[in-house]
């Protein structure tokens, strides 16, 4: 070899430039939100690549927005609540989205622990879904925090809720892992490319999830396509959840989550509301069809013993959009029909922002139009009783979303309401 | 440590050699150097097992030093005793670690017995420093004129290169080239070689086994839960295996092969290109061709190899393959799998001693039919035997094969049928359905498309390298890289994109054996 020392020169230059040429480029970009760099349009206005790190941009996000009122929950609530709509009271912006698609109350527990270490924080609202309180431990869990079975690194807190040691060398490794890493680069380039397609996936900077894809598949396709198909998906999965009656809530991972959810908020002073979701009448049809309506209204009054034991003075608030109301039982296009709108709904499972503005609106003080039950001790078996009577009045009217999932019933569950266990 | 991690990228091989190249000069120092690093770079994975290493490092070496004065004095019977003492040592503690659990649990399948034996993990590269051990004893044997002391010996075995996962190598392979008077070269030179060698399996390892490997999984995981795997999906999983194995152990062995070099020490060749094989006796010549040396000099000699008639050669082949295959591990998969080559090897000789007598096979493979279809052929006999290495039990093994036969028919995704709307009777006719993942399809045989053709066609590291002389097999070449600027450039590339691509450093297959 002729000349070794200039061999390694070239080698480590070659390195070094394409290394500092990969870094200013996945920083302009940002596809993760983790710089907080600039947002272009035609550049990196859209954000495709953020749910690839939903976590960690969120956590970012977070903590830029400083936000004055919380949302925590699942998917339902990152697609269902935006966060920059006029419908949010001036004094409680700005608003952060904070719902995380297929999660559930553990990681919105620890998502609060750590938002509260962002000063303004002053209100929480909660989505609570029937479905994540039907995952039920075998065993007493044992004492302690709950795992929140993701990287918690990151966080400000550790799960004991001191100061986390770690954090730096974390922040310093999701900055990695967003410059000088395969799937940043790709993804950067995913991003550019995002900003020219006609339709694109995207978080905006607030968290929120505007589902445009599902807006342009149904322009396509007709909104009943995405109907049919969540309503199997829902059918084929709900005959193999359990039938608990929550007579013990520790039981379920979610109530613990819970608990420290209202723990949290109450020890910070924090307006916490909890809010049941407005799932469209065809999946509470699904509740009927598979026995598990004695579940769900066990679940609402496990939910108001839970609060009512830790916050006696009532401060905490729980809401309830479940049921057959104007919104929930709104017509669905006949198959095949594909020009046919729907105003409130994605699909079954997922409400669309505009509901979320009517929920806003009661959340807020706005006319009690039976939409939205206050849930208390007081209140709670009127509130069941007002839906059983609702539920028997809606099933004609509903059956429709019963006949698309038939084939994935049971034969033996029975459409009748079973009594209420007392 | 792996490899393929910022911690030994950045931190200890960059620490390992500065002070290799500041304080090794001398065979004395650079064996200090390159024992403490060994010994750094097994703590590292499991501090505890240096014990281990250090006591079987202490006992061969006795071992070897008592047999190489009783050889020296003449006395082969006692010689004979301490081979036999050592290989029984070596074997036995192999045979706790790895097989214990294995024997215990065939066991109580065969007498109905209760037999408890708790967890036993695994010693990191085990295998291969017992095998090399037993080579060096058995060297000493056969009268192998070895300088011994114990620093050198602790060298040859705990060289953090090639410690967990081979080369396999021989005492005489890299102790003369510790010492001080080893014929001299320029450093830069030999870590400019290094380095390229190194990124060049760096990105075998990480962009090509790392980026093909999620494709692998869910036919063998399907297969193993017992649901029906398609046609495509059973071939595509088992190529994709075939393509993943061969770049993560060869990209593995020009990490070790490269690492080594930047320090100046040269290893054997591991791997050359051996899906461009035009048969299995060459398969092997071509694949992890240290291990092939070591089953052929100190298994298949021993038993008496090709000298005792035709048919005590075919068992000879036979036995060494199995126990090849029970070597990678404590599974009767491995002992298919090995059987299966077994089986392979002898019929290949036995066709290759008939075609010698034949004038039309003589022709045949004389043509250009010949070799192509012995290397369809390989391969294919290749890939049939990876299903049982990656399979996690037999039944899973001979479900996908199963899948493969179109046992559970075959499917493509809607992406694709609706392309082929022209195609449909015939599709129809061959009982090609509609359905499964588009994505899952289409990337698998994407990557499958453009790894295949890199195994088949493309010079490999040492092919590349040739004129840089990477490995000890590999002579003065003309061919090649000349190591000029632009090569440079190359090997940044490569370098840029290998790093880029351990994001999660992830262990390389050949660790767990």
């Amino acid at each position: 070899m002729q000349r070794p020392g200039l061999y390694l020169v070239t080698l480590g230059c070659t390195f070094g430039v394409l290394c500092m040429v990969t870094v200013a480029l996945t920083v302009a970009v940002d596809p993760y939100y983790i710089f907080g760099s600039p947002r272009w349009p035609g550049w990196n206005w859209l954000k495709p690549a953020a749910y690839n790190r939903v976590v960690a941009a969120k956590t970012y996000l977070l903590e830029r927005v400083r936000p004055r009122t919380l949302l925590l929950g699942n998917s339902r609530i990152e697609v269902g609540f935006d966060p920059e709509s006029p419908a949010w009271p001036a004094a409680d912006r700005p608003v952060f989205n904070a719902g995380l698609s297929g999660r559930d109350l553990r990681i919105s527990a620890k998502v609060l622990e750590d938002a509260l270490a962002v000063p303004g924080l002053r209100h929480v609202l909660v989505g609570v879904d029937l479905f994540d309180f039907l995952k039920i431990d075998a065993a007493p869990a044992p004492p302690g925090p709950v795992d929140a079975g993701f990287e918690q690194d990151r966080m400000r807190v550790r799960p004991d809720l001191s100061p986390n040691p770690g954090r730096l060398l974390a922040r310093v490794k999701d900055m990695f892992a967003a410059t000088l890493t395969l799937d940043a680069v790709t993804d950067s380039f995913a991003t550019l490319l995002a900003q020219h397609r006609a339709v694109a996936v995207t978080m905006t900077p607030h968290g929120f999830n505007p589902l445009d894809e599902y807006r342009a598949y149904a322009e396509l396709h007709g909104i009943r396509d995405l109907f049919d198909q969540n309503q199997a998906e829902y059918a084929a999965r709900f005959p193999r959840y359990p039938h608990p009656d929550y007579a013990d809530p520790d039981r379920t991972p979610s109530f613990r989550s819970l608990r420290e959810i209202i723990t949290t908020a109450r020890a910070n002073d924090l307006d916490l509301t909890l809010m049941i979701y407005p799932y469209h009448a065809w999946v509470m049809d699904l509740l009927r069809q598979n026995g598990l309506w004695n579940s769900f209204e066990a679940w609402k009054r496990a939910l108001v013993r839970v609060v009512a034991g830790l916050d006696p003075l009532q401060r905490v608030r729980i809401i309830d959009f479940s049921g057959y109301n104007q919104y929930t039982t709104e017509p669905v296009p006949a198959p095949g029909d594909i020009r046919s709108k729907v105003r409130w709904y994605w699909e079954p499972g997922h409400f669309r922002p505009a509901l979320g503005e009517r929920i806003i609106d009661r959340l807020y003080g706005g006319r009690d139009d039976g939409f939205g039950h206050d849930l208390t001790p007081a209140t709670i078996d009127r509130v069941i009783m007002s839906i059983r009577e609702q539920a028997g009045l809606a099933s004609a009217m509903t059956v429709e979303g019963g006949a698309a999932a038939e084939a994935a019933i049971r034969p033996e569950t029975s459409l009748s309401i079973r009594p209420s266990q007392p | 440590m792996l490899f393929n991690s910022y911690e030994f990228i950045f931190l200890f091989f960059p620490a390992t050699i500065t002070a290799y190249l500041l304080l090794g000069h001398g065979t004395l120092a650079r064996g200090i150097v390159l024992v403490v690093a060994s010994l750094v770079f097994y703590a590292r994975w499991d501090a505890r097992f240096l014990i281990l290493l250090l006591g079987s490092i202490a006992m061969n070496y006795g071992i070897g030093v008592t047999l190489q004065r009783a050889m020296l004095a003449g006395r082969l019977r006692r010689a004979d005793l301490f081979v036999a003492l050592g290989v029984a040592l070596n074997l036995g503690v192999l045979g706790v670690f790895k097989y214990a659990s294995f024997a215990v649990e065939n066991l109580n399948a065969l007498t109905g017995t209760d037999l408890v034996i708790s967890r036993i993990v695994l010693p990191l590269g085990i295998s291969f420093f017992t095998f090399e051990q037993i080579g060096f004893l058995a060297d000493l044997r056969r009268g192998a004129p070895y300088r011994l002391d114990l620093l050198r010996y602790a060298v040859f075995v705990s060289f953090f290169p090639r410690l967990v996962a081979g080369p396999i190598l021989r005492y005489n392979e890299i102790v003369p080239q510790l010492e001080h008077d080893a014929a001299p070269r320029d450093p830069r030179a030999d870590l400019a070689i290094g380095l390229s060698i190194f990124a060049i399996g760096l990105v075998k390892k990480s962009f090509f086994a790392d980026g093909i490997a999620p494709f692998v999984s869910p036919s063998f995981n399907a297969a193993m839960s017992g649901q029906p795997v398609d046609f495509f999906a059973a071939w595509g999983g088992a190529i994709a295996y075939t393509c993943q194995l061969y770049f993560d152990f060869s990209g593995y062995s020009d990490m070790a092969i490269g690492a080594a070099r930047c320090l100046g020490i040269r290893f054997p060749e591991n791997f050359n290109s051996p899906y461009k094989s035009a048969s299995i006796i060459e398969f092997w010549r071509r694949w992890h061709m240290t291990l092939s040396r070591f089953l052929r000099d100190y298994l298949y000699i021993s038993l008496g190899g090709n000298r005792r008639g035709k048919a005590r050669r075919y068992v000879n082949l036979m036995v060494t393959m199995l126990l090849g295959g029970f070597w990678h591990g404590a599974n009767w998969t491995f002992l298919v799998w090995g059987t299966l080559h077994g089986c392979y090897l002898v019929v290949n000789h036995a066709w290759a001693a008939m075609a010698a007598r034949s004038r039309a096979l003589t022709v045949f493979h004389a043509s250009v039919f010949g070799p192509a279809f012995g290397f369809v052929l390989t391969f294919l006999a290749v890939v049939v035997a990876w299903v049982f290495f990656r399979a996690p039990t037999l039944g899973a093994g001979l479900a996908m094969l199963g899948a493969m036969a179109g046992q559970h028919g075959a499917e493509l995704p809607a992406a694709i049928t609706w392309h082929l709307q022209s195609l449909a009777p015939v599709l129809a006719a061959l009982g090609v359905r509609t359905g499964g993942s588009g994505t899952q399809f289409i990337d698998t045989w994407l990557w499958i498309g453009a790894l295949l053709p890199i195994a088949f066609l493309a010079p490999n590291t040492q092919e590349i390298l040739a004129r840089a002389r990477p490995t000890l097999e590999r002579g003065p070449s003309r061919h090649g890289w000349p190591g000029g600027p632009a090569w440079a450039v190359a090997a940044g590339l490569a370098a840029f994109l290998g790093f880029l691509s351990v994001t999660r450093a992830s262990a390389f297959l050949y660790w767990q054996f």
